[in-house]
């Protein structure tokens, strides 16, 4: 009978939320530490890369992100949430690498990096036909290129707000500005962005 | 006689006021009022319309894929960390 047949089917698990897994962690479990990366590891990669605008720093700014998140994990008090925490700590990470930077990178998102050659970015998408790839390539290269022309602080709050999706809200948390100065940088960040995609949009 | 500098306070105002537009953080009043500005300002609607495609874009470009080799290392990372902390309580 199809209603008891559903009846059997198991009820699927809702998954455990982020402050319960931090409170694990705090108590010695490491696993749950594994679970809140592979919950976020994409996430803070994203971060990295649209700040730091190459794979090899975005790569290195990763793991010092979930390092130190581990270290200080047990410092986390419960006054904001764990992704505006772990995030706080990829922005500051991210954008503490790139004013240590002498020069500029020089390497395209789908160069080689250095002798990592496995870092390049490929991603074959066979809806599209050569043309299309490559324009959307370009727009692609040209996003990062405009987010690389930006200054830290208005980089920072670009990428948060636009390109991953956080609300000004929760930027001003992050970055520890109100919500006022969050959306100031984002307009004089998103006028240099629109000018620089002039040719592309 | 057009009265200009009334033209450019809107037009200021119409800046600060398009980051919550954009974002549909907008008043219905604040809504009207952009939509009433529009009408009559055509520098204003280019603006309007090349900011709305460029936060459109970077919407809907947000994400990057990561390597899996950056993936790897991230763990092996981790696992050094975890490794040397239980040598250390071992100890």
């Amino acid at each position: 009978m199809a209603s008891s047949k559903q009846l059997q089917v198991a009820p699927k698990a809702l998954p455990v939320p982020d402050r319960e897994l931090v409170k694990r962690v705090q108590a010695g479990n490491a696993e749950a530490f594994e679970e809140l990366v592979r919950r976020y590891e994409r996430k803070v990669y994203n971060i990295a890369y649209r700040l730091l605008g190459n794979h090899q720093d975005a790569s290195e700014a990763l793991q010092d992100t979930f390092l130190r998140a581990y270290r200080a994990i047990d410092k986390f008090q419960f006054k904001s949430s764990f992704f505006t925490w772990l995030y706080r700590i990829a922005t500051n990470t991210s954008l503490t690498k790139l004013r240590k930077r002498k020069s500029p990178p020089v390497i395209s998102l789908d160069e080689p990096v250095g002798e990592h050659h496995d870092l390049r970015l490929e991603i074959p998408d066979y809806k599209y036909s050569p043309e299309k790839m490559m324009k959307q390539r370009e727009m692609r290269q040209a996003l990062q290129d405009a987010v690389d022309s930006l200054a830290p602080d208005y980089r920072s709050v670009v990428v948060l707000r636009d390109l991953e999706g956080l609300s000004n809200e929760e930027v001003s948390k992050v970055l520890n500005l109100s919500v006022s100065a969050v959306k100031s940088r984002l307009h004089r960040g998103r006028l240099v962005l629109r000018e620089k995609l002039a040719g592309y949009l | 006689m057009t009265d200009n500098s009334n033209e450019c306070i809107e037009c200021n105002e119409l800046l600060e006021l398009l980051v919550d537009y954009l974002d549909g953080e907008a008043t219905e009043e604040v809504r009207h009022r952009i939509i009433i500005h529009l009408q009559d300002c055509p520098r204003c609607t280019r603006l309007f319309w090349s900011m709305r495609r460029t936060v459109s874009y970077c919407q809907m470009e947000s994400c990057c894929d990561m390597p899996s080799l950056v993936h790897q290392r991230l763990w092996e990372a981790l696992s050094q960390e975890l490794e040397a902390e239980d040598n250390q309580t071992d100890a």
